[in-house]
């Protein structure tokens, strides 16, 4: 009987032990704004911290950090290892979903000063949204920032499943070579384009960055450029992420190597390259992007003195309605050949090139004569062409009864008209269209001066083809005078619009 | 067998005549852009209902082959039987057009015709619209309906 108490005893201990043990490796933290949560429940009523920065204070290295619906206006600083921050919205995909601040269903972390702070190593932020940096230094500038030589760390972070709008810059994203891989994927970062040092790029690496994916990303609305690294980098994969035109978003790289920049969609972009390469880069392999309606698919140059860039590669690329060249090689931009054969150069003529007679297709600016193109696709691999015209016709919802439009516009050409009635209020809109944007495949933006006889000297159009009927799925938004957005954000209630 | 060969020229060939004359081909086409409402002159009916005027809201391409691209949508203006309002809605893929000598345009497609009395809507309903700046005549199924004059808004043929 004695014997039975002690291993019984004995079993209990063990058991303490280990349970103690796994609590210490992986222990929850929870988060509410409101100061009562549980790990399961948001609404329960168990006393719990209301600022991630007193559960960061709290944590151990190790510890996953759950983060309940809410707005926290904070700046977190993470400085343990290994911390996982797991927002409301962890594991939904940025950029597909609702991205007005709702603090009833995701995590917003708001800060004028800057929201996140990286300093530590293998650090995990998935599932919010960070905005609000407004302030210059000695403020931190960016939505989420690290700079692992002023932390005396590595970095190798996971940024997952965030929207990270409205900051001066989106992330600065940087780590030495001995940190674990780094991976950006699944976010929405839009709009961070306040004034300030830096302002305007979604992801932005100024100390260097090592061993890192950005891959599978939403870039919208960035002033400057989608991804910017200008400190020496290595081992970068930029991958699979949309570049919504209508801004210069773009991925622009100096002193990166061995890197690559690969299924990347870009339509409308207006920098002055898509893909930039402007001096010291080496080994940067361009495949199988898409890049159409922009000013220059891919641009390499060395205009700072930086140094020619070499052994760059562009294959299986799909280049079209690029406003002046596909790929423009600056005098000096690129020591030895250029490899850019088997990609589509919008026609199957080839591209337009003085060793290309016949070519019909985006332009090659070679200067140094370094880019060789031949043989080229006759086709798009992805069988994708870059829109070429938007017409539509339909009637849209005003207050008080419905408006019609009709509108036809050519982004080559720069040209089109568009017509506008509101029934209700009789205004009446004549005008012509001189600006024509594809911000993607089923989104276009007109613009031009109208009529003198018209409602408004000039309007802006954000048009949207969501449906090969368009009634109840495509959009029509109309801008003039005082009116904003009319016809929006609902749907066409008749009529058709077709981007093609 | 022969003989049938010369009725189809003979067709043919009045068909030509009497289509309307295209202006020159251009280079990059012609473009037409519109959003307006019209009135009908007395007795104009589509399918038994009275109609009084239209709004309309359309955009296209005319290439210079006669094929065309863009969207005509508009809003018979109707009574019903019983006396109340009842708006047609038609909803049409352009697919051929040409730009006439004296600036109207001429383009054709199908439809959707929603009756706007709850019945589901008729699809594939050929209609044919010649546009000009003052004025609309439209064709829509079998029902030749009679010109309309433009009251308010525009349309650009260019």
């Amino acid at each position: 009987m004695i014997g039975k108490k002690v291993v019984m005893l004995a079993v209990l201990i063990l058991m303490a032990l280990v349970g103690n043990r796994a609590l210490a490796a992986a222990a929850t933290l929870v988060v509410d704004d409101d100061g009562f949560a549980s790990p399961t429940d948001c609404n329960a009523l168990t006393p719990t911290f209301m600022t991630i920065s007193a559960a960061v204070a709290a944590a151990s290295p190790g510890d996953t950090i759950k983060v309940c619906p809410g707005l926290y206006h904070e700046q977190v600083q993470v400085n343990k290892d290994n911390l996982t921050l797991l927002g409301a919205q962890a594991g939904v995909d940025a950029r597909t979903r609702p991205f007005v601040p709702d603090p009833t269903t995701q995590s917003i972390i708001d800060h004028e000063c800057g929201p996140v702070q990286f300093m530590a190593d293998k650090v995990e932020l998935n599932g919010f949204t960070v905005q609000g940096s407004t302030l210059p230094d000695p403020c931190f500038l960016s939505g989420i920032w690290s700079n692992p030589g002023f932390s005396g760390t590595n970095g190798g972070f996971r940024i997952l499943y965030n929207i990270i709008q409205d900051n001066i810059s989106g992330i600065e994203l940087d780590s030495t070579c001995a940190a674990t891989a780094t991976l950006v994927q699944f976010n929405l970062i839009q709009n961070n384009s306040n004034p300030g040092p830096g302002s305007g790029n979604g992801i932005q690496t100024n100390f260097g960055l090592c061993n890192a994916q950005i891959d599978s990303n939403k870039f919208s609305g960035d002033s400057n450029s989608s991804f910017l690294v200008v400190a020496p980098s290595s081992n970068l994969s930029v991958t699979n992420n949309e570049l919504v035109g209508g801004t210069p978003e773009r991925i622009v790289m100096a002193t990166t190597t061995t890197s690559s920049i690969t299924g990347n969609v870009s339509i409308g972009s207006t920098s002055s390259g898509t893909v930039r390469l402007f001096g010291g880069d080496s080994n940067i392999t361009i495949n199988g992007n898409t890049l159409f309606n922009g000013m220059r698919g891919i641009f390499v140059d060395d205009p700072f003195a930086i140094g020619p860039n070499s052994g760059v590669q562009a294959h299986f690329n799909c280049i079209q309605g690029n406003s002046i060249a596909g790929l423009e090689v600056g005098s000096g931009g690129h020591s030895g050949i250029l490899n850019a054969e088997n990609n589509w150069w919008g026609s199957p003529s080839g591209p337009m090139s003085p060793s290309n007679p016949g070519g019909t297709g985006d332009r090659i600016v070679d200067p140094d004569g370094v880019v060789d193109f031949n043989p080229f696709l006759k086709s798009c691999p992805t069988g994708a062409t870059a829109p070429r015209m938007v017409t539509g016709g339909g009637q849209v919802n005003v207050p008080g009864g419905r408006g019609s439009f009709g509108f036809s516009a050519k982004q080559d050409t720069q040209s089109g008209h568009l017509d506008y009635m509101n029934h209700v209020t009789r205004a009446h809109l004549n005008c012509t269209v001189n600006v024509v944007t594809f911000i993607s495949a089923t989104e276009a933006r007109l613009s031009g001066p109208c009529s003198s006889d018209s409602a408004a000297p000039n309007f802006t159009a954000d048009v949207q083809d969501n449906a090969k009927q368009g009634k109840n799925a495509d959009k029509f938004m109309i801008t003039y005078g005082t009116h904003v957005d009319e016809g929006g954000p609902g749907p066409i209630v008749s009529g058709n619009i077709e981007i093609k | 067998m022969i003989r049938l060969g010369c009725v189809v020229t003979v067709i043919l060939g009045l068909a030509s005549i009497m289509a309307p004359v295209p202006v020159a081909a251009q280079g990059n086409g012609s473009a037409v852009a519109g959003a307006a409402e019209a009135m009908f002159p007395g007795g104009a009916t589509f399918n038994g209902i009275p109609l009084h005027g239209l709004t309309l809201g359309q955009g296209l391409f005319i290439a210079g082959d006669g094929s065309a691209t863009g969207q005509f949508q508009a809003v018979l203006l109707g009574t019903s039987l019983l006396g109340a309002p009842q708006d047609v809605t038609v909803e049409g893929e352009v697919s051929s057009g040409l730009l006439a000598v004296g600036g109207s345009a001429t383009f054709s497609g199908t439809a959707s015709v929603d009756m706007g009395d709850g019945t589901l809507p008729l699809l594939g309903v050929p209609f044919s619209v010649t546009a000009s700046t003052g004025s609309l005549a439209l064709i829509l199924g079998a029902t030749d309906l009679p010109t309309a004059s433009v009251s308010a808004g525009s349309t650009t043929i260019e």
